[in-house]
């Protein structure tokens, strides 16, 4: 079977985890140094599908928004599939979810997409309420709580994302 | 007479009709023969331009009757081919051949010339390998890699890389160069139809040719002329008119868009500096006088060398030989012989046999103390 490539892009808030996600798929490493990442930082793995599909994701982690910052979505053209990254212990990045979203929906139109409801193994430190967990399956938004420090569900998001491009087709 | 037809017409009227409409038919379909004929070229024509559905519809019957033709008569093929081949295999060994003389002149002048020596130490210095430093002082410039890429997605159609360069993740930095476009619409507001077209760093550059989806990606070492610009322009343009419909479809799969590869491959080109831009390729004058002093000073270094073991050989083979002395060193100490020993009263140093023989007693220090009752035993 041929390997199919496939632009995948990570966004989110600034300091939600994106880079270590990316980094605990590609390399399987975390490290708990913060480095911004300016721009766009570009990875690749070729990982295989359940049908044995070969597929390379191309993994564009596109710099944090912030307040001063907007996200850049002229990063996102030509994506496949995105990743909404979401710090599950910061109020103002699960609020930024709906917009960021739309933001890159208008961007894209209609690319499959997975919300990674992310540090989900700082148990104490959680605000993701209830609430939001309604708001999420309301908008049937694809969720999975992942942990780029243990590694918890990241390369299963990726493969799951990497699915969904594949059916879209 | 309108009996006799009447009568016909009962007889054999109906055969008379079926061999009218035969006729007719023959007629026809030798009409439509001809039509095909005329319009047939043109429609192939229509057909290879626009889509390359023919060309790709045609090629395995195509391929199947030549292996088959092949197969049946060999040697009528051969014979066919022949005139065609010969000049081309012979082309291709002198241009092998020119390239090989080329580089070997290109080595050794490198290797014996001033220049070569300067090349050597800053490969040195630089912890680059020889070869690559004459590479790169020798080329005008050497199409190194070409990417061809979606713009938008940055995704990796087709990717032609020279030997010699070292393995790189091609994706990932074919990805950069249409990130690096957008960072450079976001950062600056340029207008969207604004591209980015040259990349520098250096002696490496980096060409990109824009076409509608497509962007070539090329990379070179040292300065490219723009006639060759020119060329990448046309073969972006031949493969954006025959795969237009393929890279719209084009979902990441690279084996879907196939035939790019050959289009391309022509343009991984080197070119060497002419003879004139390679500056002090031949030694100068100074190299000459500095290599003959050289030579000069290791030759008298080892012909003085010779003299002194010979004198110290001589001196030493002489003492030997002469009644009542006997020595125990004999050597060259700060430009003089020192030579000790013992010798029995009444021996005499053979200094007039040594000026016999031409050696300089002057550079002799003599240290033999005399001993009562010594005998040498020569």
């Amino acid at each position: 079977m041929p390997l199919i490539k496939k632009k995948i892009c990570m966004i989110g808030d600034f300091a939600v985890g994106k880079t270590s996600l990316t980094q605990q798929f590609i390399n399987q490493v975390f490290s708990e140094q913060y480095l911004t990442t300016i721009g766009v930082k570009i990875d690749t793995k070729t990982i295989e599908l359940a049908d044995g599909q070969a597929c390379k994701a191309v993994v564009w982690d596109v710099a944090g928004r912030d307040s001063l910052t907007p996200l850049q979505t002229s990063y996102l053209m030509g994506a496949a599939a995105f990743m909404l990254v979401v710090d599950v212990t910061r109020r103002d990045s699960i609020d930024s979810m709906k917009f960021l979203i739309d933001s890159a929906i208008q961007k894209l139109s209609d690319v499959p997409f997975i919300v990674l409801l992310n540090k989900w193994d700082m148990t104490d430190e959680i605000v993701f309420n209830n609430e939001d967990q309604d708001f999420v399956n309301k908008n049937r938004w694809q969720f999975v709580y992942t942990s780029a420090k243990t590694g918890e569900n990241v390369e299963s998001a990726f493969i799951q994302l990497m699915e969904s491009t594949m059916k879209s087709n | 007479m309108n009996q006799l037809t009447e009568l016909r017409n009962i007889i054999v009227g109906e055969q008379q009709e079926e061999l009218i409409l035969l006729r007719e038919r023959l007629e026809k379909s030798r009409m439509d023969s001809q039509k095909l004929s005329e319009m047939l070229p043109e429609a192939i024509k229509i057909s290879s331009s626009e889509s390359g559905g023919f060309t790709g519809g045609m090629q395995p019957y195509i391929s199947r009757s030549v292996f088959k033709a092949v197969a049946d008569d060999p040697h009528g093929f051969a014979e066919v081919l022949f005139p065609a081949l010969v000049p081309a295999i012979r082309l291709m060994i002198t241009n092998s051949i020119r390239a090989l003389t080329k580089r070997i002149n290109t080595t050794i002048e490198s290797t014996t010339t001033s220049q070569g020596l300067k090349w050597r130490v800053e490969a040195l210095r630089t912890g680059e390998s020889y070869s690559d430093v004459v590479v790169r002082k020798t080329l005008e410039y050497r199409i190194e890699q070409l990417f061809l890429l979606k713009t938008e997605s940055g995704i990796l159609i087709e990717h032609l890389v020279n030997e010699d360069i070292g393995s790189l993740d091609s994706d990932a930095v074919a990805a950069m160069f249409s990130a690096i476009q957008s960072f450079i619409s976001d950062s600056f507001n340029s207008n969207e139809h604004d591209k980015l077209n040259q990349i520098s760093v250096g002696n490496l550059n980096v060409w990109l040719v824009h076409r509608p989806d497509i962007t070539l990606a090329c990379v070179v070492r040292g300065s490219i002329p723009f006639e060759l610009r020119d060329k990448l322009d046309s073969v972006q343009d031949e493969i954006f008119s025959r795969f237009s419909s393929k890279i719209k479809a084009f979902d990441g799969d690279q084996s879907s868009i196939l035939g790019i590869r050959e289009l391309l491959e022509p343009c991984l080109q080197l070119k060497f500096k002419s003879e004139h831009q390679q500056k002090n390729t031949k030694p100068p004058l100074g190299s000459f006088v500095l290599l003959f002093f050289i030579i000069c000073l290791i030759g008298f270094w080892a012909f003085s060398n010779f003299q002194k073991v010979k004198m110290r050989d001589d001196v030493e083979n002489l003492l030997f030989v002469t009644p009542g002395i006997v020595t125990t060193t004999v050597e060259w100490k700060r430009g003089r012989l020192r030579v000790s020993g013992i010798q029995e009263t009444g021996a005499k140093i053979p200094l007039e046999k040594m000026k016999d023989m031409d050696i300089d007693i002057e550079k002799i220090d003599f240290s033999i103390k005399t001993l009562k009752g010594f005998s040498s035993g020569n």
